[in-house]
């Protein structure tokens, strides 16, 4: 090979072999280096989504669970050193009480902040539940875990007892905010389920009416599904009126879970009915 | 004495002076009115009388079982020869049973309450004085 060609092949390798860094800079670059660069990249954008899959509802709920457990047993160990503190007034006494109630508080912002993960995870899997409505709890729900984990980070700022009993009163204010979401967010998945089956059993009745024209029975099958439809209508209407300033909140949610329940049972009796219509037309 | 010895003998196989003979000598002169009045025929009758009811009366109870009376059967009628329905072979009808059969089940299984998700009771009134 004449050198100069050879001396130009030479340039082209190099050069294949260089890449431009982001500031400019030419960086050389073994063909090992940029596989394990290539395999690396790889691996992250592969890996990401499968880790973030990982986290269902079921890892939520029970990390949920797990949390509120916690919580108890430092719930008793709170007591215990307050009422050490309160019998000997000692400063020894004093800073194990505020060490325990530090993490009283912390563990409970963990409990409400559990919760509302595992929730915000029971609306994204259930089907059914009205994307609006899922959107709008989904930016409440994550307004709420970031103001808990502000509520963390100012509570561990604490250095005494009363700083911390201030820092803990500015949470017992908050929560009927997020236990309003709480009760809100649970109503909308009941919903949601029950949405999805009477979407389902509609289907069914139409084909049905479409094939069978005037049927009494499919008529009193349909009166059914109405009836299902305007107790859904009722529990969601009680569920957009709740607020913050809603006095008894669970004798509230148990008015919802009612209507869903009678709405769940005309759902039941309908299939019931056109079950039977079918298996007497077939014969 | 040798006259006694050699007169004969009298013969062993004689027959003797019957007794039988007579009798049916004399059933056989007996008359047929004379045989009517005869207790012993009067008691042969009656004998035989008697066995023959007792043979009608008792065997055919003992051997056949007494028969139950039955009510008179319904009459039986074909039923009319049915031309199969046409929903039963309607794909749309059998794809909405099968569908109605595991929303059924679904909607038997589903969770209407959610207890796991109840907003959990804390204590909101921590202090330590």
């Amino acid at each position: 090979m004449p050198p100069l060609i050879r001396q130009g092949a030479e340039i082209g390798r190099q050069a294949r072999l260089r890449t431009v860094c982001p500031l400019g800079m030419g960086v050389r670059l073994s063909p090992l280096a940029l596989m394990i660069l290539l395999l690396a990249i790889g691996y992250l954008l592969l890996a990401a989504p499968a880790m973030a899959q990982d986290f269902t509802y079921s890892r939520a709920l029970s990390d949920y669970v797990y949390t509120f457990d916690q919580y108890r047993t430092t719930h008793q160990q709170y007591q215990l050193k307050v009422t050490e503190y309160r019998q000997f007034k000692t400063l020894t006494a004093q800073t194990a009480a505020y060490q325990a109630g530090l993490e009283l508080l912390l563990k409970r912002d963990d409990v409400v902040r559990t919760h509302l993960t595992a929730l915000r995870l029971k609306l994204q899997e259930t089907a059914g539940v009205n994307p609006l409505d899922r959107e709008a709890i989904f930016a409440r729900i994550d307004q709420e875990v970031n103001w808990l984990f502000y509520h963390q980070t100012r509570l561990k700022n604490t250095t005494n007892l009363s700083e911390l009993t201030r820092i803990s009163k500015e949470l017992e204010s908050h929560y009927p905010t997020i236990n309003v979401l709480m009760y809100q967010a649970l109503a909308t998945v009941l919903a949601g389920k029950q949405s999805f089956l009477d979407e389902q059993l509609t289907t069914s009745y139409l084909t049905l009416k479409d094939k069978l024209g005037v049927n009494r029975w499919l008529e009193e099958a349909g009166q059914k599904l109405e009836l299902s439809s305007e107790r859904q209508t009722t529990a969601h209407l009680t569920t957009s009126r709740l607020t913050a300033q809603t006095r008894n909140l669970p004798q509230e949610f148990s008015a919802i879970t009612a209507s869903l329940k009678e709405s769940h049972q005309y759902l039941k009796e309908t299939a019931s009915a056109l079950r039977e219509i079918i298996a007497l037309i077939v014969l | 004495m040798t006259q006694e010895l050699e007169s004969p003998l009298p013969s062993i196989s004689a027959p003797e002076p019957g007794t039988h003979q007579g009798l049916i000598t004399r059933i056989r002169a007996l008359t047929w009115p004379q045989i009517r009045r005869s207790p012993y025929f009067l008691g042969s009758l009656l004998s035989i009388l008697i066995l023959s009811l007792s043979l009608i009366i008792w065997y055919p109870v003992r051997t056949t079982p007494r028969p139950t009376p039955l009510p008179t059967p319904p009459p039986v009628i074909a039923p009319p020869a049915r031309s199969p329905s046409p929903w039963a072979t309607d794909s749309a009808i059998l794809l909405t049973q099968s569908a109605l059969a595991s929303l059924s089940a679904q909607i038997d299984q589903t969770d209407m309450a959610e207890t796991d998700l109840t907003p959990p009771l804390l204590d909101l009134n921590v202090s330590f004085e």
